[in-house]
């Protein structure tokens, strides 16, 4: 079925860019973008520019659930491109296909930031001059698979902007190869450390135990508040940090980490209880073993702390990737 | 997702950067934050993200504040000015209030041509004379 607009005219695809899902975009629309777009300062041309918005908006559903692509009202679809960064979209695009304008256009608006964001990363003039090169050259389309030209700007589909994507690419990026470089490093450290055989346990604490029962605590808890714990307690996040991400203020951040510590405790307590330890027992339990729990402002960077902490980041890390799992299937 | 950048099974890029800027919708914010509860990869992916952001930003408010002074000093005239163009707001609309009411009572008076015609007619009520052309006491 294919989509009626209010001016039935779309655009006229070649049959081998055609998308697989029937659909058009009125060209009043098409129109309008292309005007607010600046994409013709970009070098593009106006069915590259159709092509490229059909596929996007296709591609994800014009913002509307799964299959729904098709049924998009024209004025789903102009909403759907207005929460895009239509501008950063565009240059992105005629970038990766290469158009010199574009990237004269794009070296002049954000060489500088790249470079500036590979510094702020890596956190040393030169490691940052050189991560930020290297994905300069990748965007730059030096990467040829399969005889195509691949650039990593295709991917980019005006969700948040360009600068912040790059940002985020470098970081992904900076962070992929330290833990590449120290992986072995960071094992033997891990396994050191979170063995049983070098962290033997204390003469009468059921450490198993304990580990399932803060592994059904932890569990139980929403998706933020996991983060919360593992930011704070794991990464060693300060307050401000986890407040600027999550666009609230640090007090915000501080109360619903005692909270939900708070009832951390009280279920590890439950749990161990329900398992036949008495109440001086559990409590003994939680004492001795994640006891930074209890106390959130002392336990981070405490050394005798550190093979707890390791241990409850393993009941962390264990947790699914279900969604994204499914995602990248499909 | 991004098989180019991420063939595993992170959120891509393009996700994690739409986090960091607040641009997701609520389902797919919540699935990315429950990714990052248990990716230790990604969320200091998207704190060193924000960091940068959060760096640039202040390195490009320093540049202006930079700026800022020697622009101020060679207009301190206009500076100070800038902190009363409020006012002009009431200023103008009392002007123009004030030019309406000149001009209302300007054209409600009557107009000077008429004025002979007037004192003629005030003359002939006085005078019991419904028309007719003034004439002095000599004539």
């Amino acid at each position: 079925m294919s989509v009626v607009p209010a001016q039935p005219v779309g655009t006229a695809l070649q049959a081998d860019l055609a998308p697989p899902v029937p659909c058009v975009i009125s060209s009043r629309l098409l129109d309008e973008l292309w005007r607010t777009s600046e994409a013709e300062a970009c070098g593009l041309l106006r069915p590259e520019f159709d092509q490229i918005l059909l596929r996007i908006g296709i591609a994800r559903n014009f913002g509307l659930a799964s299959g729904l692509a098709s049924q998009a009202t024209e004025e789903e679809q102009a909403a759907y491109f207005q929460s895009l960064r239509l501008s950063d979209l565009v240059l992105a695009r005629a970038c990766a296909r290469g158009h010199e304008r574009a990237w004269e256009r794009f070296i002049a608006l954000y060489r500088q930031p790249l470079l500036r964001a590979g510094i702020a990363i890596t956190s040393n003039e030169s490691l940052g001059r050189e991560l930020a090169d290297g994905l300069y050259a990748e965007l730059y389309g030096l990467n040829i698979r399969e005889g195509e030209r691949r650039c990593p700007l295709d991917s980019y589909s005006g969700r948040g902007s360009l600068l912040g994507w790059l940002r985020t690419t470098l970081a992904q990026r900076f962070v992929d190869q330290h833990r590449r470089t120290h992986r072995e490093q960071a094992l033997d450290e891990t396994t050191e450390c979170s063995s049983p055989a070098s962290a033997p346990p204390e003469p009468g604490l059921p450490l198993p135990l304990l580990a399932v029962v803060v592994e059904e605590s932890l569990e139980r808890q929403g998706p933020e508040e996991r983060f919360l714990l593992a930011s704070y307690y794991l990464d060693g996040r300060k307050l401000h940090e986890i407040a600027a991400l999550l666009g609230v203020h640090e007090a915000t951040v501080s109360r619903r980490l005692k909270r939900v510590t708070g009832a951390v405790r009280k279920q590890i307590l439950r749990g161990l209880e329900r398992r036949g330890l008495s109440r001086r027992a559990a409590e003994e339990a939680l004492a001795t073993d994640p006891r930074d729990l209890s106390a959130p402002q002392d336990s981070i960077g405490a050394g005798d702390a550190h093979s707890n902490l390791l241990r409850l980041k393993e009941l962390l890390q264990k947790s699914p990737m279900k969604a994204f799992r499914e995602q990248a299937e499909r | 997702m991004n098989r180019v950048l991420q063939p595993d099974v992170h959120p891509d890029a393009e996700s994690l950067n739409a986090f960091v800027e607040r641009a997701l919708p609520q389902p797919e914010r919540a699935q990315i934050v429950a990714h990052l509860g248990g990716c230790a990869r990604c969320r200091e992916v998207v704190f060193l993200a924000q960091a940068a952001a959060e760096t640039d930003a202040a390195l490009v408010a320093a540049v202006k504040t930079e700026l800022l002074p020697a622009e101020s000093s060679r207009t301190w005239w206009w500076a100070a000015f800038a902190n009363w163009r409020i006012a002009l707001v009431p200023a103008a609309a009392l002007a123009t209030a004030a030019g309406l009411l000149i001009w209302v009572q300007m054209k409600s008076a009557p107009p000077r041509s008429d004025r002979g015609t007037g004192i003629a007619s005030i003359s002939d009520a006085f005078s019991g004379r419904a028309s007719g052309p003034v004439s002095g006491p000599g004539c």
